[in-house]
């Protein structure tokens, strides 16, 4: 027995091929209509896509930085233990 | 004994050095930076209905109660200032933080309250989560940040009787702050952005 389940597939597809539509996926260019919901969606898309780059770096370069300081006070700290221990 | 002292010289001598920010403090950052996100796509969805409107608010529905609210956002406002001078007297001593951490928390519980006021009275005027687009982003995005300050409140609440009881860490009550602050820091840009 054959399976029926590819030929349905190939059907739908050759049907799809004879029913050509604009593919809207992309919401910037066909949803906004206007200039205003297109900037809208352009500003946005820019937005999200910088907004958690943003955040992230934010933290790792305050916790570089603020590592760097522990490092700093550490070793001044060492520096100063030093010539005592040696007394 | 003998395993206990031996446990406390490992402490004594632990040669790692101190973490560069507590876990409690590192994890609420990652928290809030997640909830960012969260209200940034939200901000996002609201700024492009609202530019492909034709009139905002949408003709027929009420208009929000913005000098109410402006009063409202300055007792939020106020709860942040508590809070910092509960985070510097308890830097010298902890008993000192009692009595600005609880104002923080009323001014923050009048303002979670006076939002249910509002919000019972605007849907009287007939602005409701199905009423249109303008009520479903309201609800959404205001009501999203209320269930932040609830738990917010309740971070702090947290905060305050491990205080009363003598128990509460240092890195805690800075996590505990960095939600708040995240809480009140928002609110500003959600009011700016939904009510005017």
């Amino acid at each position: 027995m054959k399976p029926i389940m590819p030929s349905i597939t190939k059907l739908i597809g050759l049907a799809l091929l004879f029913a050509p539509r604009i593919a809207a996926a992309c919401s910037s260019c066909f949803s906004g209509r206007s200039d205003e919901t297109r900037v809208a969606f352009i500003a946005t898309t820019a937005f999200l896509s910088a907004f958690p780059l943003l955040l992230i770096g934010s933290l790792v370069w305050w916790l570089r930085r603020r590592s760097l300081q522990l490092d700093e006070i550490s070793r001044a700290l060492e520096q100063k233990r030093a010539p005592s221990t040696r007394t | 004994m003998a395993n206990r002292s031996i446990a406390s010289l490992r402490v004594i001598s632990d040669p790692r050095p101190p973490p560069v920010l507590p876990s409690p403090v590192l994890g609420m950052l990652i928290f809030v930076i997640a909830e960012l996100m969260m209200f940034a796509g939200l901000m996002s969805a609201f700024s492009i209905v609202k530019a492909g409107a034709l009139g905002w608010p949408p003709p027929g529905q009420p208009r929000l109660p913005i000098e109410a609210t402006a009063v409202n956002t300055a007792m939020l406002l106020a709860s942040a200032g508590a809070l910092f001078v509960a985070n510097r007297a308890y830097a010298q001593a902890k008993e000192l933080a009692r009595r600005p951490l609880y104002t923080a928390m009323a001014l923050g519980a009048f303002f979670v309250t006076f939002q249910g006021y509002e919000w019972v009275s605007l849907i009287g005027k007939g602005l409701t989560l199905t009423s249109s687009t303008h009520g479903s982003f309201f609800y959404l995005i205001v009501g999203m940040h209320a269930v932040h300050a609830v738990a917010g409140l309740l971070v702090l609440g947290r905060a305050a009787w491990k205080l009363s009881r003598g128990i509460l860490a240092p890195s805690s009550f800075v996590a505990a702050q960095v939600f708040w602050y995240f809480v009140v820091g928002l609110w500003p840009v959600l009011y700016f952005m939904v009510y005017l």
